[in-house]
């Protein structure tokens, strides 16, 4: 019986430190880089969507989650989306797979 | 760099998208195996185009796949309105990386249907450094004498020699966002160091000598007035910060023959909360420099990043109207 338990305990160890470095490592956060193409946006923060070219040349679309554009030190809102579109300042974009497609959660520099 | 599979097949293209890119290619084609005329009607892709870039985003999401093309343009401005427009180009090679000092001719067409386009106008686009790593933007000014969708045309010869063609939709609205140029803007009371320490006022870090005065005081004032409306505190790209920089060499240059005035976008200078300044002044972006003429008049207006080449002779022409 013991036996049984120390296994137990031993794999929900295992499970807990593999979800934990999946998380902390990003390999579990899909993310693309590349340059912005167009922003539509109704607001000078909140971007409706953008479209995203990457390095190996291929176009993507995503909607953004608010909470890409609230970062307090370096809001990444429509306005500042547009100044990367001028000068074609790659970002990189972290998202997630929705049914509708790609929401981005978090844009970096 | 691409880190992960796409979240759809690639082969998963919309259709649509298949059909705008073999419709481009017959059209660009046709562009310049036959003459066309200045004011005949072009069968074209634009329409195509301006559905596929319509504000309400398509229902299929992409991904599209590499297409390869040598010549992409850009088009980052978000208030273009019936009437003379300052209109900013980036151009982009198959790489992403902006082509700078291109030699380029700019046709703005009006879309007609979904298979025609008027052209309307042809141009030429100047390139302007506008911050560090002599990173610019192209320049040129369009009048669009109708709202709706229309269509833009770059023929660009890159730096190998090699002449290339790309085309970009957008919508022209009836009226500007924005004060429009030859509107008298609003007569905002914003916050200045009369109500508040500076760091409540700006974002520039150290803050800059523009906020002594209200826009209201300076239409009043009978004298022309620079007026920035931007965040340069929270500006990592060259944009905000390099006007701002920009605009402090010229007002050393100009002195007290205008006045000078910058409005932050967020409340006390941090985001947030946006000034109220930012709705009074219905901006869609930032930031923002208008123009004003002694009699309390936009005689114009930029939007994004702006060059010392472009502003000084604004400003030149300004204080001599």
């Amino acid at each position: 019986m013991t036996r049984w338990l120390v296994l137990g305990a031993l794999l929900f160890v295992v499970v807990i430190a593999a979800i934990a470095y999946t998380r902390w490592s990003g390999a579990a956060e899909p993310h693309v880089t590349g340059v912005v193409l167009e922003v539509q946006s109704q607001s000078l923060v909140m971007p409706d969507w953008f479209r995203l070219r990457d390095s190996q040349g291929r176009e993507w679309r995503f909607r953004v989650d608010p909470a890409a554009v609230t970062d307090p030190i370096h809001p990444m809102n429509a306005s500042h989306l547009r100044q990367h579109l001028a000068l074609a300042d790659p970002v990189t974009v972290y998202f997630r797979n929705e049914p509708d497609g790609p929401v981005a959660y978090r844009i970096v520099d | 760099m691409m880190h992960t599979e796409p979240p759809w097949p690639v082969g998963r293209q919309s259709s649509s998208r298949q059909r705008i890119a073999a419709t481009l290619q017959v059209m660009t084609r046709s562009l310049f195996e036959r003459p066309v005329g200045r004011r005949g009607l072009l069968a074209g892709g634009f329409g195509l185009l301006a559905a596929a870039c319509a504000p309400t985003a398509p229902a299929s999401p992409l991904v599209q796949p590499r297409t390869g093309q040598p010549l992409t343009v850009a088009v980052p401005n978000s208030d273009l309105a019936v009437g003379k427009n300052r209109f900013v180009l980036a151009l982009l090679d198959s790489e992403n990386r902006l082509i700078p000092n291109a030699r380029n001719v700019v046709r703005f067409y009006k879309v007609r249907t979904s298979a025609t386009a008027e052209l309307k106008s042809e141009t030429t686009a100047a390139y302007h450094v506008i911050g560090p790593g002599e990173r610019g933007i192209y320049v040129t000014r369009g009048e669009f004498d109708e709202a709706g969708a229309w269509g833009l045309e770059v023929i660009a010869t890159l730096p190998g020699g090699q002449e290339q063609v790309s085309r970009v939709a957008f919508t022209v609205n009836e009226t500007s966002k924005t004060p429009a140029i030859g509107a008298r803007p609003p007569a905002t009371r914003q916050a200045t160091l009369a109500d508040k320490p500076l760091d409540k006022l700006c974002t520039a870090k150290p803050g800059d000598p523009l906020h002594d005065l209200t826009v209201m005081d300076a239409l009043a004032a009978g004298k022309p007035a620079l007026i920035m409306l931007g965040s340069p505190g929270f500006c990592a790209s060259a944009t905000c910060g390099p006007n701002l920089e920009h605009i402090l060499k010229a007002r050393q240059r100009l002195g007290d023959r205008l006045n000078w005035i910058h409005v932050e976008i967020y409340q006390d200078a941090q985001p947030p909360t946006l000034a109220p300044a930012i709705a009074e002044w219905n901006l869609p972006s930032e930031p923002w420099i208008f123009l004003v003429n002694a009699a309390g008049v936009v005689v114009d207006k930029y939007e994004g990043g702006v060059a010392p080449a472009e502003l000084d002779p604004a400003l030149d022409a300004l204080l001599t109207a």
